[in-house]
């Protein structure tokens, strides 16, 4: 079976093209955490206050 | 049937229209410029060199923008103050001021642009001045926009105040929340483009 080598650094893990590819990652991962926790946290939010306003 | 929810928020969630569906917009635009930072992050941490922006960049120019827009940003939370408390005429003024502001930082936006068209620095010259454009540009456009709907507020928009005044503070609330954003964009582009 062939193994084939990433396209990002082809092999190369230790490479600055793979370390950039991390922080890219990364970066973009902590956006998307960011964004999802604060709909989350506003989802909980309305959540309280509905139960509030029933009550 | 008129749409709920535009003037009087739901009593459950506290919420009227507008303000959720800028909140959901402002989600996806940091969607948006979350993704060309981390492009940013890839391109500059993967790259072997990579050139100080405060070295080719107008770091000055880029200051007094800044300045500009944080000043607008205030300027604009007074109108939406001065709205609120039917002080129309003084609302109507801070919302012109914004708009002027806005117009301003565009201007010397553009300025900056030419100096860099002339030197020959263009989006192809390199990755950095790629980067530069495109993550300055996408937020002129977003301050384009935002002087759009600027300009409706305090022209033909303007007459929504006579009928429904509730409605349109709400609406210069939302501008606000977005005038907001894009000026944290800016000084995330100001201190990872330019000084960084």
């Amino acid at each position: 079976m062939a193994v084939i080598a990433c396209v990002v650094c082809m092999g190369a893990s230790d490479s600055r093209l793979a370390v950039g590819m991390n922080a890219g990652v990364l970066v973009l991962l902590a956006v998307t955490v960011c964004v999802l926790a604060a709909i989350a946290a506003g989802a909980y939010v309305i959540a309280q206050r509905s139960r509030a306003a029933a009550e | 049937m008129d749409v709920p929810y535009t003037i009087e928020p739901r009593t459950d969630t506290g919420l009227y229209n507008a303000q959720l569906g800028v909140w959901l917009f402002i989600a996806s635009e940091v969607m948006l410029f979350g993704a060309l930072f981390s492009g940013y992050a890839l391109l500059r941490t993967g790259a072997d060199a990579w050139p100080s922006g405060s070295r080719h960049l107008a770091v000055t120019l880029g200051g007094v923008n800044t300045f500009v827009l944080i000043a607008s940003s205030i300027v604009m939370a007074l109108a939406v103050r001065s709205l609120r408390h039917a002080q129309w005429r003084r609302g109507r003024r801070e919302l012109a001021i914004t708009w002027v502001l806005g117009l301003v930082f565009l201007v010397i936006k553009a300025y900056e642009y030419r100096e860099h068209v002339l030197a020959g620095e263009l989006p192809s010259t390199n990755n950095f001045f790629a980067i530069y454009y495109t993550l300055t540009g996408l937020h002129a456009l977003h301050v384009i926009g935002g002087l759009i709907v600027l300009a409706y507020l305090i022209g033909p928009g303007a007459s929504m105040r006579r009928t429904q005044p509730v409605r349109f503070t709400h609406r210069a609330a939302g501008l606000s929340i977005y005038w907001q954003f894009v000026d944290i964009v800016w000084i995330l582009v100001f201190l990872t483009v330019y000084l960084l």
